[in-house]
């Protein structure tokens, strides 16, 4: 690839994702103009007593009483230093807020995705194309995984496994044996959609010459499917793990709750009952953030595993 | 940027349409009719809950409480005494209908975004499709979640919350399936014999190109079931003591660890639904792909 190219797909790139998080802000900000009533009042809750001298002070320090188009420039201003305001409810900075509840999440986030793919690698590779019973089998069982609400799957898995049998604990991040129910109740459903479409991808890659020839060339079937079919079913499962992936966090909103663990999902549910809306602002940009970054590596995913996309007339 | 699966791609899997075997068609028809009938089923205990059980789904019995299922009580009863079998039947109306009401309240919202979209010329095109990109950049449950925050919690606060967070998909299919429509052969035959602009956004763009949103949204709302179930059971939809699937298993969450048949019925009673809304869905949509070759 020559450098001047690939100097116009970064900048490209850089550009799209610049859009991505400006729109996201906009959105939001557009949100927390539509919200009915008295922003101060809501800071305060509906019992508070304050003062109108005390309730102009707030009104003067968070630039609530300048024109909408002026507020919007400052909070963008804010935005590009990078402070994402005061959260009304607690009274501390967002930023410090969302950094102390990333860790827990990124953790469950990461675990669920490593044990996704895992699942759906095993499933796919072991049923694709393979006896009809087994397939259907397979399927069916990838059917419910995406039917059944995590919150439901965490219920059955808490119960079985926690006050049933007691093999982990009911709630709580503190080790490594709290992680595991609920990694596996955000990893199943994701679990289903990527083993479906991963099936699918190496059901027709089994078919296609390369396939054929390595079988007659006296390799065992397993090996096709992991030297050669695999390669280019993962096309479309990088795709979609890069979506389910953001989608996470969502999840986690869920599963925390189920769990009772804290983080970024647990934050979001206090964010939006509270209508503390700058924190509420702070996490759907994280979520717009965790996407941009997501599909840079999707983007960079593809050229590592599909040599044919690295030459010049396909740059993206 | 990456073209995103939307969802008709990411959130419930593809209708895989390849004729292979010859034995899975029949197989998924044999699903079918069970799945049906359940679905009618689920459709007269909404309409009509008193058919299926004689209590009534708020009556408290303080003696009772917390007894596991067994004769008499079939799914057991609740902290309160009541009988959960009764609350499953009578909680499947609004359940279904916090389901139906957000996906068609989508579906009409994509349907008009997306129309105007491809219709409404260039401008019209650009704004409502980067808008789409952003909202489809957030997960539809921190989109719903943001719309619950601006509009408050609440029964019909949680469908428009759903509504909104599932919109933006639909609406850039629709939009897709407009441009598509717009440039075929039977259109620009229209034109030529002098149809005029409004009869033939009527009579040829809008029902071509929602053909395909309908059989998607069959689909939709097994989603639109499981997550609107889901702000349920964070607290944010139906107040207690309404009986909701979602709140139901939000009411019984303190209890699990002596009464696991809290936390069963009613989220078997979401899955089941959700199950059987996929089957119909994704043989609807098998269909659907095979006729029209899309």
């Amino acid at each position: 690839m020559k450098a001047t190219h690939l100097l116009q797909a970064v900048a490209r790139r850089v550009a799209a994702a610049a859009a991505v998080l400006l729109g996201a802000a906009t959105v939001a900000f557009a949100a927390l103009q539509l919200i009915p009533g008295d922003p101060v009042t809501t800071m305060l809750g509906p019992f508070s007593s304050a003062t109108p001298e005390v309730r102009d002070r707030i009104r003067a320090q968070y630039g609530l009483g300048e024109p909408v188009g002026q507020q919007y420039l400052h909070y963008l201003g804010h935005l590009l230093r990078g402070d994402l305001g005061q959260s009304y409810q607690v009274q501390r900075p967002v930023g410090s807020l969302i950094g102390d509840q990333l860790g827990p999440t990124a953790q469950l986030a990461l675990a669920a995705l490593a044990l996704a793919l895992l699942l759906a690698l095993v499933s796919a590779v072991a049923t694709a194309g393979r006896r009809p019973v087994l397939r259907g089998a397979a399927s069916l069982l990838e059917l419910l995984t995406v039917s059944s609400p995590s919150y439901w799957t965490g219920i059955l898995l808490l119960t079985a496994f926690s006050f049933h049998w007691q093999l982990f604990p009911v709630a709580g991040a503190q080790n490594g044996t709290s992680l595991v129910l609920p990694a596996l109740t955000l990893a199943l459903p994701m679990t289903g959609v990527l083993a479906q479409v991963l099936r699918e991808g190496l059901e027709t890659a089994l078919h296609e010459p390369f396939a054929v020839t390595a079988r007659s060339r006296g390799l065992s079937s397993t090996a096709v499917r992991l030297r050669h079919a695999l390669r280019h079913a993962a096309l479309p499962l990088v795709t979609l793990t890069g979506w389910l992936a953001g989608s996470l966090l969502g999840g986690a909103v869920l599963v925390e709750t189920v769990f009772g663990r804290p983080g970024i999902g647990a934050l979001i549910l206090q964010a939006t009952t509270n209508k503390d809306m700058p924190l509420v602002i702070g996490l759907v940009l994280l979520s717009a953030l965790v996407f941009v970054v997501l599909s840079t590596l999707v983007d960079l995913l593809y050229l590592v595993i599909d040599p044919r996309l690295r030459t010049d007339q396909v740059t993206p | 940027m990456t073209a995103l699966p939307t969802l008709e791609t990411a959130p419930q899997a593809p209708a895989d349409t390849a004729p292979r075997a010859g034995r899975r068609p029949r197989a998924r028809t044999l699903l079918l009719v069970p799945a049906l009938l359940f679905l009618a089923l689920l459709v007269v205990a909404a309409a009509a809950p008193g058919l299926f059980t004689g209590a009534a789904p708020n009556a408290t019995h303080p003696l009772q409480a917390l007894r596991p299922p067994g004769a008499g009580h079939w799914f057991g009863t609740d902290q309160l005494g009541r009988d959960l079998y009764t609350r499953v039947v009578y909680g499947t109306r609004l359940s279904l209908l916090l389901g139906a009401g957000s996906t068609a309240l989508s579906v009409l919202a994509g349907a008009a975004l997306g129309l105007t979209a491809g219709l409404g010329g260039r401008v019209a095109d650009q704004v409502l499709m980067r808008l789409a990109d952003v909202l489809l950049a957030l997960p539809p449950i921190l989109l719903a979640l943001l719309a619950v925050a601006v509009l408050g919690s609440g029964t019909v606060n949680v469908a428009l919350a759903i509504a909104a967070a599932f919109a933006p998909g639909y609406a850039r299919i629709v939009r897709a399936e407009t441009l598509v429509v717009r440039r075929s052969g039977y259109v620009e035959a229209a034109t030529t014999l002098g149809l005029s602009r409004a009869a033939l956004i009527r009579r040829h763009v809008v029902p071509n190109a929602l053909g395909p949103l309908l059989v998607l949204a069959t689909v939709g709302f097994g989603s639109s079931l499981i997550a609107a179930s889901g702000l349920s059971f964070l607290g944010l939809g139906p107040q207690p003591p309404t009986a909701e699937w979602g709140a139901m298993l939000d009411q019984g969450r303190d209890f699990l660890q002596t009464a696991w048949w809290l936390g069963i019925f009613p989220g078997a009673a979401i899955t089941l639904t959700a199950l059987v809304v996929n089957i119909v869905g994704r043989q609807a949509q098998a269909r659907f792909t095979r006729r029209t070759g899309r």
